[in-house]
């Protein structure tokens, strides 16, 4: 240990920062699931806007639906849609971990992709509904 | 290797985490339903004109049910969102500042949320 130099380049242990680590389905749903939280944090903002909007009056609420009926309002609310849901389903494989069930690996690896599937699906399925009602 | 719990309890890194589980879990629990029910509302409310959205928001059991998503999605986005900072700030000023600015944003955007559904209920 005599030639490791212990004031100036000292040895490092590898983390996410400069990708030392291969990427890997835990890591990726982890990230997700935090970066979709705070998309659902952004969206409380969203929805203070309209409900303001509509407490203010008529013409604050018709901007308000105008902007969210459009196609880049329409666009958000499919990305907020599957934000939710991808976060909605990690929330759930975490309630399955604390009971706990599932958590063998070739389960565990099962779960990350069912959610992450099933977060697409379900984004799918509530905008068919969302159309059909309209 | 034999530390007794009462002496160890709320020595880990943020002081209060087996709470912070707790209630982060409790309130995800409710939200599975309540974000169902969220999704339908917004499909009830698209497209909606003003008296329509009014007379949706207004009615007794949706506002309570939006007063109930507001409080427990309120507090579920500050007690997951107070880990990031947690996570990444080593240096105590950013790390305080970033938890103070979680609590004031979440505390600021539910009060306008409440607002403006109860402006909408009681028909001001």
């Amino acid at each position: 240990m005599t030639d490791v130099d212990l004031k100036g380049k000292r040895p490092t242990s590898p983390h996410v920062q400069n990708f030392a680590y291969k990427i890997t389905l835990s890591m990726a749903t982890s990230i997700s699931h935090r970066v979709t939280g705070v998309g659902a944090y952004i969206g409380l903002f969203f929805l203070a806007y309209w409900l303001i909007a509509l407490a203010i009056g008529p013409e604050a609420f018709e901007t308000a639906q105008t902007l969210w009926g459009s196609i880049l309002g329409r666009f958000v609310l499919f990305c907020f849609t599957w934000s939710l849901m991808h976060h909605m389903l990690g929330g759930i494989r975490h309630f399955l971990w604390d009971i706990p069930v599932m958590i063998e690996k070739p389960q565990i690896e099962f779960l990350y992709r069912a959610t992450i599937l099933g977060g697409f699906l379900l984004t799918v399925v509530i905008w068919i509904i969302g159309y059909a009602v309209m | 290797m034999k530390t007794s719990t009462k002496i160890i309890r709320g020595l880990g890194e943020t002081h209060h985490g087996t709470e912070h589980h707790w209630m982060i879990r409790l309130t995800a629990f409710a939200l599975v339903f309540l974000t169902i029910g969220f999704v339908i509302f917004v499909m009830a409310a698209a497209g909606s004109d003003y008296e329509q959205a009014r007379a949706l928001v207004g009615h007794p059991l949706v506002a309570i049910f939006l007063l109930l998503v507001i409080a427990v999605s309120g507090y579920h986005a500050y007690l997951g969102a107070i880990t990031i900072p947690e996570d990444y700030f080593q240096n105590q000023l950013y790390r305080t500042l970033s938890k103070i600015l979680n609590s004031f944003a979440a505390i600021v955007v539910c009060a306008a949320l409440f607002f403006a559904v109860l402006k909408v209920a009681f028909g001001g």
